[in-house]
């Protein structure tokens, strides 16, 4: 039998084991805590990641509560800006299921639902312009969604764990990973030619549920604030596609309403405040008669546009685009109230 | 389960703590057996039957081929291990490409035939543990084994969780005697082989997946020629990314053999230090390159058969070897490279063998430099999507690309570069070591250093996990 093939015992090195295990094991102690201490002393709190796995516990609710229960999907204005314990409050009911995703399209997360027999409830899908026509295979949505399906017993195990742990240490938050430190953040010079983005910065703090709201450093570190609006300002290159893609996608958004309604579901459309420049972006690449008004005509579901409603309007946007965390209960309450009667007309229709 | 994930850190102690339990060996044997099921499971729990199926079928037709008279008798027993194995292997990897290839052949001859995309689950390390257990088989058949004694070792062979999904490809006889008597590891044992994880994370999670796959990433998938530095900048980090990928799950699978008290083989010996590309292949993925020579090469009449029918040889058993890794053309022109570059390297060795350069230090150096910028043209291959994609690589690699558009940032230009700088240095310097040798020269309070330093950066740099890159495979 060839040599390489036969049994053999590793050979071991000669070393003061206890010793160097013992440093080892001090020095990664001390680092690690200098790790988290030195975060914590910049602001960071333990915080939960907005990964599949947190998605996933949420959008498996829906095989229990979505019969009657109220959803939320969206990108992230519809995430910051609804306050789940103040929507329950006032609505009356339990807290809506949060399965907005940031930074992307909920048309994937529409169409899963509406492929989804459990779920006939009420649905409420956040419109922002520069997100929702972006294409919906790889988004990241898309990848969520194939997540929950093929989510494995070890992921599902293994993301118990990672909260609990994130629970407790604010290292662990994922704008505190090393590798994006070193070879993104780090002031590198910038080699002409490649497009440089910045990249999206902390924003938020999250809960189990999913409740989220802006990070305090957004709201009073101006020069953080500054930093997040250019982190905007980079992707203010022309959107939605072109009328025929979007009657497209608006045919095929219709279809997924109306697969939902035929079950008893209802879908709302909310468009939440945008201001400044961002604002007037959205209006110059998609303004109404071209996205929203289009949109509701194709799939005949309600809208709510907060332009329409003066007590949608008139709060904080530190960074143009999401709510500042005092202004989330209010809002949400106003929307509330705006939804009301959409929502009591559809608890009323016979089933 | 990934190794790299906190589910594996807390199956691991659980898994460490009972085999440390005062209990009888058989007990202990059947305690791995259930956990390199649950193991197995964790990916996907129906896909346990065909690792069952794979064990059962080896087991029973290696036991009767065994107790066969008669040639035709042991030829059809042979036969039917091979069917079974090898035809779960193509249907669940070589499925959709056989179909797929087919409709292509069907269209060029005037058949009009559009089946429907396959949706077929490839489950993972099913081409680790299909060879394996076909390696038990066939050293039945060619006499060089007898079967095993005990079911229960052989089905712990099969499935030990460390290498079951991505090797090493063991041999029966390198890891079934070491389940006949009652082992534990020493305390220097569980030490170094809780420093080899720590080295194959540190690889596999600050190296592959932190430092070195962005630069990789975003040159194969440009779709757009680029300038030479940004080409060889993305090459140079997929050589590094797939080395410390790969070499850190084996590296992470020794030490976890080895705290539990059994000793794997190794899989890679600084093989970008190789010198030529025999070498290399003495040195990366040993245990694939040893199971194809010795199933494949040598039946085939290995060096045996004449200049011609060695060539031939060798390179049928490169172009099966590249298949081995996926089912796509681009891998079998991998495959084939090497075949070619194995086949003009022997010519090379007739034409210079009396060449007293080659024996030389700085001509050494010039051979193992050669050899890896060799080895990083065929990983353009490896890496592409497709031929298009290999080819405007390989166009902008050489400066032959026309108008280029620059794809790197700077950091993606100089990390990925000095990290292999330091990988090449580091095999060349300990090509003829053991990691072993050379850790016993370094003082114990900079062991103790760059281990810290090493599981601070994991715990630093770690997500919730990513897969490794031969899981595809």
């Amino acid at each position: 039998m060839p040599s390489s093939t036969s049994s053999f015992e590793r050979p071991i090195p000669a070393l003061p084991g206890r010793r160097t295990v013992l440093l080892a094991v001090i020095l990664l102690v001390a680092g690690l805590a200098g790790w988290e201490l030195s975060w914590r002393a910049y602001g960071l709190e333990p915080d939960l990641e907005h990964d599949e796995g947190l998605w996933a516990d949420q959008r498996r609710r829906i095989e229990s509560e979505g019969d009657r229960g109220t959803v939320l999907i969206g990108s992230s204005r519809i995430l910051f800006d609804v306050d789940l314990d103040t929507w329950a409050e006032h609505m009356g009911t339990d807290a809506p299921i949060q399965l907005a995703i940031e930074g992307t399209t909920p048309r994937p997360l529409l169409e899963d639902l509406a492929n989804d027999e459990h779920f006939r409830g009420f649905l409420v899908v956040g419109f922002a312009p520069d997100l929702f026509y972006m294409p919906g295979e790889g988004s990241s949505a898309a990848k969520y969604v194939e997540y929950y399906r093929d989510e494995s017993p070890s992921q599902r195990f293994g993301h118990v764990l990672w909260k609990a742990l994130q629970s407790e240490l604010a290292f662990l938050e994922q704008h505190a990973r090393l590798g994006p430190l070193l070879m993104h953040d780090a002031p590198w010079p910038i080699r002409p030619g490649p497009r440089h983005s910045l990249r999206v910065l902390k924003m938020s703090q999250t809960r189990t549920d999913r409740n989220t709201y802006m990070w305090s450093r957004v709201e009073t570190d101006r020069e953080y604030r500054d930093r997040s609006r250019r982190v905007w300002k980079q992707w203010f290159h022309p959107f939605p596609p072109p009328q025929k893609a979007l009657d497209k996608r608006h045919s095929a958004i219709a279809g997924a309403v109306e697969r939902i309604r035929a079950r008893g579901g209802m879908v709302v459309f909310v468009r939440l405040p945008s201001v400044d420049q961002y604002r007037g972006i959205e209006m110059l690449h998609c303004p109404r008669s071209m996205c929203w008004d289009r949109l509701l005509a194709a799939t005949s579901a309600p809208g709510i546009h907060f332009e329409d409603h003066p007590t949608l309007q008139g709060f904080e946007l530190p960074e143009w685009s999401h709510l500042r965390r005092a202004d989330r209960a209010p809002f949400t309450a106003a929307l509330v109230d705006v939804l009301r009667p959409l929502y009591q007309s559809w608890r009323e229709q016979p089933r | 389960m990934l190794f790299n994930s906190l589910t594996f850190v807390l199956f691991f102690a659980v898994v460490l703590a009972l085999h440390n339990l005062p209990i009888g060996w058989r007990a202990k044997k059947a305690q791995l057996l259930v956990a390199s099921y649950v193991f197995y499971a964790a990916w996907n729990p129906p896909l346990v039957l065909l690792l069952w199926l794979s064990t059962v079928v080896d087991w029973e037709v290696a036991a009767r081929i065994h107790r066969a008279r008669d040639g035709m008798g042991r030829r059809l027993l042979l036969l039917l291990s091979l069917g079974v194995n090898l035809g779960v292997l193509a249907f669940f990897k070589y499925g959709g490409f056989l179909v797929e290839n087919t409709a292509a052949v069907a269209q060029t001859i005037g058949i009009d035939w559009s089946p429907a995309e396959p949706d077929i689950v490839l489950p993972v390390g099913i081409s680790f543990y299909t060879f394996q257990t076909l390696a038990y088989t066939l050293d039945v058949y060619l006499r060089r084994a007898e079967p095993g004694k005990s079911f229960l070792d052989f089905a712990l062979f099969v499935t030990f969780f460390p290498q079951l999904v991505a090797g090493p490809i063991v041999r029966p006889d390198q890891l079934v005697p070491q389940f006949r008597q009652p082992v534990r590891a020493s305390s220097a044992q569980l030490l170094w082989g809780f420093g080899l994880i720590t080295l194959g994370l540190f690889e596999k999670v600050v190296l592959a997946d932190t430092l070195l796959s962005t630069a990789a990433d975003e040159t194969f998938g440009a779709g757009t020629a680029m300038p030479v530095i940004d080409a060889w900048a993305g090459v140079l980090a997929f050589s590094g990314q797939i080395f410390c990928d790969f070499a850190g799950y084996s590296t992470i699978a020794i030490g976890v053999a080895l705290c539990l008290g059994f000793s794997l083989p190794d899989n890679f010996r600084y093989p970008y230090a190789a010198v030529g590309f025999s070498d290399f292949w003495r040195r990366w993925h040993i245990s694939l390159s040893t199971w194809l020579r010795d199933y494949l090469y040598i039946p085939l009449g290995g060096n045996r058969k004449g200049r011609i029918r060695t060539h031939v040889n060798l390179m049928v058993t490169m172009l099966l070897g590249g298949l081995w890794h996926g089912a796509s053309w681009t891998f079998m022109v991998w495959g084939g490279l090497h075949g070619l570059f194995l086949i003009a390297e022997r010519v090379a060795r007739r034409v210079f063998s009396g060449a007293r350069w080659v024996a030389t230090r700085p001509g050494r150096l010039a051979l193992i430099l050669l050899t890896f910028a060799l080895v990083n043209v065929t990983w353009v291959f490896f890496r592409a999507e497709d031929f298009s994609a290999a080819g405007t690589m390989l166009a902008s690699m050489f400066g032959l690309a026309g108008a280029t558009k620059a794809v790197l940032w700077t950091q993606d230009l100089i990390v990925p570069p000095l990290i292999m700088i330091a990988i090449v240095a580091t095999h060349v310097w300990m090509r003829n070591r053991s990691v072993h040798q050379a850790v016993e020269r370094v003082p114990w309070w900079l062991i103790a250093i760059a281990w810290a330093a090493m599981a601070w950066a994991i715990i630093t740099s770690q997500g919730s996990g990513d897969a490794f890159i031969y899981f595809q495979f």
